[in-house]
């Protein structure tokens, strides 16, 4: 069997059982949103057309995998807002952040807006979420997922995350960062190859910035998660670690309920602080979704 | 727009705001029309202007026909809940006879397949 990824045979575990992993389709996950509508009476419903649910998360009675559900998006459940389909990694992010009721979070990459409509799902429509994205051509599916899905204490704004106004503070940061997204490849089909762009290698220096950026934005007791879709440690450990380095940042435990790896310590030339063992790998064999990486950071006090 | 007021809107305020909240009237004409999302979202509430209908009236409004309904009502627009289970949004309602206001492109004919309505 050909490798993938085989650069990262090394701080993979179980990289033979990662590797047959790829080659099976990506799961389907919903999320039941629990603004509008019911978990109970959701599941009864889509059981009731013949479609198996598994509960995903035992800590979360909105998450479901649905092995079955070839699309989500033609189901009436959707068109009601009544479902989000979204991987299960993804929806983590949102609950290892947890933000309160009536919190002001940002979100510095936000479309298209699924973790944005599970921020405001766990404030209860609380608070306020500023919904950050800088292409104006993606505010658009960012607004209808939000509108759709009944979520009213969100605004949507454009600016570069890196150059976020440093004009207010917030409780809560999402930085769900533009990555080279390895973490969703799959070889479906022979001609499915992952392609490393020119582009790709430019993401950590705006990764830096960013996560600067968000750390700056930060209350003094906020909480802010760093997140990707990828495997690469220059976007995931390297950027943690530049943050380290440069702020008065500390890593927070992490507990996402999940089979997670803790951060690596050691990448090509590169060597990281032991706290970087505190940062979080999710990989598809062990979790049955995307790849995923997350750190979730506070301020030294 | 319906937007939550927070004391968080104050600072924020302060930020350039492409969109807030949630769209709740288009103007159509002259006329100012609830938009789809808002009617799913609040529709619940409403106590007159309700239409109750059946899969087969849903789908005979999909299809583009009217159905007659026997309400006392002025003409207008009025709110479809399926089954008295599901608020889906708009009709319009001209002469007895109510058509689709729903959007073509988001609720298909194909949505309604395997629904179990009587569970």
């Amino acid at each position: 069997m050909e490798e993938i990824f085989k650069c990262y045979r090394e701080i993979i575990p179980e990289f033979g059982r990662f590797q047959e992993s790829l080659h099976k389709p990506l799961p389907n996950h919903i999320r039941v949103n629990r603004l509008k509508a019911e978990t109970d009476s959701v599941v009864k419903s889509m059981e009731g057309k013949g479609i198996h649910l598994e509960k995903a998360f035992e800590k979360h009675d909105t998450l479901y995998l649905a092995p079955t559900l070839k699309s989500p998006g033609n189901q009436i459940e959707y068109f009601l807002g009544h479902i989000h389909p979204q991987a299960l990694t993804s929806c983590l992010a949102s609950i290892v952040l947890s933000p309160g009721n009536d919190s002001y979070v940002l979100e510095m990459c936000a479309a298209p807006g699924g973790k944005t409509s599970h921020l405001a799902q766990l404030m209860n429509n609380t608070g306020l979420i500023v919904a950050n994205e800088l292409y104006p051509s993606r505010h658009i599916p960012l607004g209808h997922v939000i509108e759709r899905l009944g979520v009213l204490n969100t605004v949507i704004t454009g600016y570069q995350a890196q150059e976020f106004p440093l004009k207010q503070r917030f409780d809560y940061i999402l930085a769900d960062v533009p990555c080279s997204g390895e973490g969703k490849f799959r070889k479906i089909k022979e001609s499915s190859i992952y392609n490393e762009t020119r582009e790709k290698q430019k993401l950590p220096d705006l990764q830096k910035k960013i996560i600067l950026r968000g750390f700056d934005l930060l209350k003094e007791e906020g909480k802010m998660l760093y997140s990707t879709c990828t495997y690469n440690p220059e976007e995931n450990e390297s950027v943690v670690s530049f943050l380290l380095q440069n702020r008065d940042a500390v890593l927070l435990p992490l507990d996402a309920g999940f089979d997670s790896e803790a951060g690596i310590l050691e990448w090509r030339d590169e060597k990281y602080d032991t706290e970087l063992q505190k940062t979080a790998r999710f990989y598809p064999h062990r979790i049955n979704s995307v790849g995923f990486f997350m750190a979730r950071i506070g301020k030294r006090r | 727009m319906i937007f939550k007021n927070v004391p968080h809107i104050r600072l924020a305020s302060r930020l350039k705001i492409s969109k807030m909240g949630m769209r709740a009237f288009h103007r159509v004409s002259s006329f100012v029309k609830p938009t789809t999302k808002m009617i799913q979202s609040f529709g619940q509430e409403a106590t007159k202007a309700r239409l109750g209908i059946n899969e087969e009236q849903l789908l005979k409004l999909l299809a583009g026909d009217s159905i007659p309904v026997d309400l006392d009502l002025d003409d207008g627009y009025v709110i479809l809940d399926l089954e008295k289970r599901w608020i889906l949004g708009l009709g319009l309602l001209i002469n007895g006879r109510v058509r689709s206001q729903l959007p073509r492109k988001e609720l298909r004919e194909s949505m309604m397949r395997g629904l179990s309505i009587d569970d």
